[in-house]
């Protein structure tokens, strides 16, 4: 059981960090496309023509969808390499992401306090991140 | 009136480890390599996906039921819970570092869905 297992691992050695930060780059652009497409929907009622703000939201909604399940495989390839722990934790890095796409494409405000949080969570990914690192140097 | 909401909040963070950890658990079956356990390999990835789904869906009706501001701390408390439910299930080791790093993710979490 250990040479696959070894193999996969230096083959993949860099793989984890790409796949993890696509999966998390895939997720903060779905959650931006599904955002816009619900937003569209709240002033479905005043729209000049219902029928063009439906296929558009529509096309948000399925977009989203479409970069979640890309996400999802993404996910599904850091699992087979990473342990759980590891992955789940290194993902968390999609609350930075999300909270900076909102500010650039939807327009959102960053409060201070915010701000020392999403700092606190990088932070946190960080330590995992490096001290994941070093278990694969050591092996 | 809320400990209803409360009990379904817990299960569906309970789905969502459990979703995760069957996951797992059918992906490192996949890397030990018997090529005859096609199907006892994919059973534990149908468990895995169904958990995520009926998470998707619990999650979603709370959503709509409750304020997020109730629900955010409980999501942002899941990494603490995945930690408990990988090392239990899937016998993960848990360093030190990856607690501290675990317990600065989630203070930052909670302070985040504490910010306005």
């Amino acid at each position: 059981m250990n040479p696959t297992s070894s193999s996969g691992g230096a083959k993949g050695s860099r793989l984890p960090y790409w796949g993890v930060l696509c999966c998390a780059l895939f997720v903060t652009a779905s959650e931006v496309c599904l955002k816009k497409g619900a937003d569209s929907t709240q002033n479905l009622s005043n729209a000049l023509s219902w029928l063009e703000t439906q296929a558009l939201v529509s096309g948000w909604i399925w977009t989203g969808i479409l970069f979640y399940i890309v996400s999802f495989v993404f996910w599904l390839r850091v699992l087979q390499i990473l342990p759980l722990n590891i992955a789940f934790n290194l993902v968390n890095i999609e609350h930075i992401f999300v909270p900076l796409a909102s500010y650039l494409f939807l327009g959102e405000v960053i409060s201070p306090m915010r701000a020392a949080g999403i700092g606190i969570v990088l932070l946190g990914v960080w330590v995992i991140a490096e001290s994941y690192c070093r278990v694969e140097e050591r092996a | 009136m809320t400990e209803g909401f409360l009990v379904l909040v817990v299960l569906s963070q309970a789905f969502m480890v459990g979703g995760q950890i069957f996951l797992k658990h059918a992906l490192n079956k996949t890397e030990v390599g018997s090529e005859t356990a096609a199907w006892t390999r994919a059973a534990p990835f149908v468990y895995g996906i169904g958990l995520m789904t009926l998470w998707f869906f619990l999650w979603l009706w709370l959503l709509s039921k409750v304020e997020l501001s109730y629900l955010y701390p409980f999501d942002a408390l899941s990494p603490l819970f995945m930690a408990f439910g990988a090392s239990v299930a899937l016998k993960e080791r848990m360093t030190p570092r990856l607690w501290c790093g675990v317990l600065l993710i989630v203070s930052g979490l909670l302070i985040v869905g504490a910010s306005q």
